[in-house]
């Protein structure tokens, strides 16, 4: 996708005169929150749970090459051939070619940020190579031709009406008449359509929760089944995952497990959890003849050499994006690229460079609500405090810096400041006399275009207190 | 080689690569060779009873049938029961090449039509029902551990609209960790099956409205048989 991250403020702005994406958004406190409260509520031990999956993360990162060369043998080993792509253009051309080698003319997809994040159906699209979604949300954004607005609920700012609409324009080929006002309804009608694709297709690409070193598998959650429909259907499985997903062992998996579903929808556990070891073995009465695994960089090495390393343990449960004050209130869209929310606004500058995202990191209110719930506690808010400086160095925000350098000029100069402040109070008192309140104001524009400004009483806090210090009645 | 070219960059990304040393590849090897005992919730050590009432609990929470019978024999009973409860009733109801299910008398049961030995070439109708045998389950959250191969194919695990499960009381384990290893003791030279399938419930979506609605790809029903 196009990025439109530059445009972050103008994004926003329109997100927030959206009725029907409030209306959408609005519901999240009520669900996915309260359902994280709950479920976590059952786990005593959640805290403890949270610092090994994190120690976990870490232990993995400090040893990442060694991982993934574990990984690829072990998958080798098991019958799977592992695929290695330094940038998204390597990783799509690599999965071009085994679709094309194969003569393949449809593909069915699990749902993967990581092919969102390299814009992989339309390539497949554009060498006549049919890529159809079968996660009900991702369906539904690639009908409409847009872009997931949340980790793990790609079409939450969708409303029932609005896919019932899509449906009857999508779906022309069944009866006009036939009722679709219910949820379960529309369901029912995806599950038909995409069922003949998944019997059909030549191929299916899935991305991967974990790459488990220990035996080469690809561990696959979700709860409708359609990333196993697309794994265990077609000849040939393809997946795709970036090299932040290898873990170690089953066991650090298990762990890393038990806190995924309970921080992202707060069920224990999600409905299906699929630990896939190489192809088909003789005697097998189904599952794919090949398996591949193309293992993707894509720039996340360069974030482990910057100190961006904690932002890598990420395991994508969008429960900062949930939490999120700002999240909640313009939705994922406006963010401008495939990860929104709070780990959005650290990774997006990563991946897109600072002056293309440069008021991302500002899309927070330091609130902390990330970190709390973040289940392998990345530093989200340091993290972003980081990107703040770093714009501040560069690009289009350097007039930031020279009035923060003004202010210091001054601050650094007590008699100085006391004697400025003194006159700038002095003189908008006497300005502001008559109405008692300034309507405008040179360089308070985002002060005044919501409310007045309401003019000093003459005298600066420091005046008022050295009086107060001598006793003088107010 | 982006191989090479990847690994030299993470490589060189952190300080502790830097050194001529040892001491990285041997932590690995050992992580890899003696997997770590991490902390679990006290509900994935249970045992006996409270075990076996942690897992009817679970599977009940997400929405799954569970009956309790006695023995392997009164599996096709509980079948029927199962099949009867749903609306309409399946037309089909098809098993996998399974010698504790194959060994199943079902004259006595209610069922009109006699269970199907499936054939991979045919694929399932919507509306079908499907019975196969667990490997186990793990009793924290009511996971079901399912195995691909000629017992459990991994297509009647996720293409049926009613999925019975059965599930041999013997086989029920505390935590995840459990049932890897012991799956991994299980199999010539530790090597895993294609699939191992944990089913934690009927398939489900949230995507429509945010409502949950059961049934988006697969099963739309979800029922187990304990026995033993």
């Amino acid at each position: 996708m196009t990025p439109s991250t530059e445009t972050f403020k103008s994004n926003a702005r329109a997100a927030l005169a959206d009725a029907k994406l409030a209306k959408a958004l609005a519901g999240l406190p009520g669900g996915l929150v309260a359902q994280r409260t709950a479920a976590k509520g059952r786990v005593p031990e959640f805290e403890a749970l949270r610092n090994t999956a994190r120690d976990i993360r870490d232990h993995t990162l400090a040893h990442l090459d060694l991982y993934l060369e574990a990984f690829a043998q072990k998958a080798e080993a098991a019958g799977s051939r592992v695929h290695w792509a330094e940038t998204a253009e390597e990783a799509r051309a690599i999965i071009a070619r085994l679709c094309q080698e194969r003569g393949a003319r449809l593909v069915t997809k699990g749902k993967s940020m990581v092919s969102e994040e390299i814009a992989l159906n339309r390539h497949l699209e554009d060498l006549g190579i049919t890529a159809v979604e079968t996660d009900l949300g991702e369906y539904l954004l690639q009908i409409r031709g847009e872009t997931p607005s949340h980790i793990i609920a790609p079409a939450i700012h969708l409303s029932q009406d609005q896919v019932e609409a899509d449906f009857r324009v999508h779906h022309n080929h069944l009866a006009p008449d036939r009722v679709l006002t219910t949820a379960e309804s529309l369901v029912a009608e995806a599950r038909a359509v995409l069922r003949e694709r998944f019997l059909a297709a030549d191929i299916g690409i899935t991305g991967a929760n974990f790459l488990v070193a220990e035996t080469g598998s690809a561990i696959i959650v979700t709860n409708e089944g359609n990333g196993d429909l697309s794994a265990h259907l077609p000849k040939t499985h393809i997946v795709l995952a970036a090299i932040d997903k290898v873990v170690p062992t089953l066991a650090d998996a298990a762990t890393l497990l038990r806190v995924l579903a309970r921080s992202a929808t707060g069920q224990d556990m999600t409905a299906y959890t699929s630990l896939l070891t190489g192809p088909k073995a003789p005697g097998d009465p189904d599952g794919p003849a090949e398996c591949h695994i193309v293992i993707l960089d894509n720039g996340r090495s360069e974030m482990l050499k910057n100190g961006l390393g904690e932002a890598l343990r990420c395991i994508r449960c969008g429960a900062c994006l949930n939490h999120c004050p700002i999240y909640n209130a313009i939705g994922g869209h406006a963010y401008g690229w495939v990860y929104s929310g709070p780990i959005g606004a650290v990774l997006s500058p990563a991946f897109l460079g600072i002056d293309a995202a440069q008021d991302l990191p500002s899309a927070s209110t330091f609130c902390g609500k990330c970190e709390e719930v973040c289940p392998v506690k990345i530093p989200i808010t340091r993290l972003l405090r980081g990107w703040r400086e770093k714009s501040l160095e560069t690009g289009k925000r350097r007039h930031e810096r020279w009035l923060l350098g003004a202010w210091a000029f001054f601050a650094r100069r007590p008699r100085l400041y006391h004697l400025a402040t003194r006159f700038a109070v002095a003189t908008l008192s006497v300005l502001g006399r008559p109405r008692g309140a300034f309507k405008r104001l040179p360089l308070a524009g985002g002060w005044t275009a919501r409310r007045d400004f309401p003019a000093p009483q003459g005298r600066t806090f420091q005046q008022l207190w050295a009086e107060h210090q001598r006793g003088v009645p107010r | 080689m982006s191989r090479e070219t990847i690994l030299a960059r993470i490589r060189s990304a952190l300080p502790a690569a830097a050194g001529r040393t040892d001491e990285r590849p041997r932590a690995v090897a050992q992580r890899l060779a003696d997997p770590p005992h991490h902390p679990r919730p006290a509900f994935a050590s249970l045992t006996g009873e409270a075990r076996h009432a942690r897992l009817i609990a679970a599977l009940e929470t997400q929405g799954t049938d569970v009956i309790e019978v006695a023995s392997l024999g009164d599996v096709p009973a509980a079948v029927a029961t199962l099949l009867g409860r749903s609306q309409p009733t399946p037309p089909r109801l098809v098993i996998g090449d399974d010698a504790r299910l194959a060994g199943l008398s079902w004259e006595k049961t209610s069922l009109t039509a006699r269970p199907e030995q499936w054939d991979a070439s045919a694929p399932l109708e919507d509306g079908d029902a499907a019975l196969t045998h667990a490997w186990g389950a793990v009793a924290e959250t009511g996971t079901l551990v399912l195995l691909s191969g000629a017992a459990s194919p991994a297509s009647l695990t996720f293409l049926p609209e009613f999925h019975l499960v059965a599930l041999a009381r013997e086989s029920i384990v505390s935590s995840f960790e459990e049932a890897f290893q012991r799956i991994a003791e299980s199999r010539v030279d530790q090597r895993f099956p294609r699939a191992v399938n944990l089913v934690s419930g009927p398939s489900r979506t949230g995507d429509i409205g945010g409502r949950i609605v059961k049934g988006a790809h697969g099963p739309r029903r979800l029922g187990v048989i304990l026995y033993g």
